[in-house]
């Protein structure tokens, strides 16, 4: 059991900033907060890794799902802003600095765009699990279509979507 | 983007309710484990830190609102006719193609007989012609028909009931 715990702390040592440099592009808010809720989920699993190896891959495992967490909570998060002279310039452009909310309205049109090309059964999938968090149960009753073809479409979807977006040049995000 | 091969049963099943938290917490280690599931986990991961931020701002098309029919319930037989019928007259339409076109190398000849035109004509011409005929055969909209029969197939799957 010592031993367990000793070889966590050791991988979590070694691993510590290279999570770090993943979840910081990829993750709202601190990726230091980020990277310690990783490191709960992982010592929480206790996962049965022969080597440093497959340690790696479990725990990007664990911070890919992760980053899909907090972006579907999103929403429901207080963010706090300081009050000084920035803080209302940082409100009105959604608290991003410039060249991000360039690449972020970059972003929304090639989105929007190939939403808007999709059948309407495929984006609205994408939008309903995306925008408004409503699990893939729920989206196959409202659609009158199995769960597992609600899955295929938000699949498909997600391909069209990133495919589109690699075309225009803004990959980000990817390792 | 290079396409992964999809060789698990989990990877567009399991894997992904399990990225969106509707999945038992310990199917991450079969993902883990898995290249394609781990491939799944990373385009959806990438895709959602990108949508992320800018989801709230994506309006629904005026043409989606309302407009979403249910695909019909496979619930016997009479539907395969239908793919069948589509996929045998896509032939059909392709072998009339082929036909008037005749094989690579072959010269051209019109719907009118006293029309030749000795030329040569290359793959990538007859494919065009034959795309622009499906088009005008099926109508602009055949993306959206081959969605609907991956949708069914999707449907077949999950529900061996229904054949």
């Amino acid at each position: 059991m010592l031993a367990a715990v000793t070889d966590l702390e050791r991988r979590i040592s070694r691993f510590h900033q290279e999570l770090i440099g993943f979840l910081r592009r990829r993750v709202p808010g601190d990726p230091e907060e980020a990277a310690q809720e990783v490191w709960l989920r992982v010592a929480r699993a206790e996962p049965d890794c022969a080597d440093d190896a497959s340690f790696r891959a479990y725990f990007y495992t664990v911070a890919r799902r992760l980053v899909i967490d907090l972006h579907r909570r999103r929403k429901a998060r207080i963010e706090l802003l300081p009050i000084d002279d920035s803080a209302a310039e940082r409100r009105a452009s959604g608290g991003q600095a410039p060249d991000a909310r360039l690449h972020a309205d970059a972003v929304l049109r090639v989105v929007q765009t190939t939403l808007d090309a999709m059948t309407p059964e495929m984006s609205e999938v994408f939008r309903m699990r995306t925008q408004d968090d409503i699990p893939f149960k729920t989206i196959a009753a409202r659609q009158g279509c199995s769960i597992n073809t609600a899955l295929g479409r938000m699949h498909r979807a997600t391909k069209k979507i990133t495919a589109a977006l690699e075309a225009e040049g803004l990959p980000g995000g990817s390792a | 983007m290079s396409e992964p091969i999809h060789t698990c049963e989990h990877a567009e099943t399991t894997t992904l309710l399990w990225l969106y938290g509707e999945a038992d917490e310990a199917h991450a280690t079969h993902v883990a484990g898995c290249g394609a599931c781990t491939e799944v986990a990373r385009q959806h991961a990438d895709l959602m830190s990108e949508v992320g931020p800018i989801a709230d701002r994506l309006v629904a098309a005026p043409s989606a609102e309302g407009q979403v029919d249910p695909l019909p319930a496979p619930a016997n037989r009479g539907w395969w006719i239908g793919v069948v019928v589509g996929l045998a007259a896509a032939a059909a339409v392709l072998l009339a193609l082929f036909g008037a076109l005749g094989m690579p190398g072959d010269s051209v000849t019109s719907p009118a007989p006293d029309l030749v035109v000795e030329a040569p004509i290359d793959d990538a011409a007859r494919h065009e012609l034959a795309e622009a005929l499906l088009d005008e055969a099926f109508g602009a909209d055949v993306d959206a028909d081959f969605e609907a029969l991956y949708d069914e197939f999707d449907a077949l799957e999950a529900d061996l009931a229904t054949l």
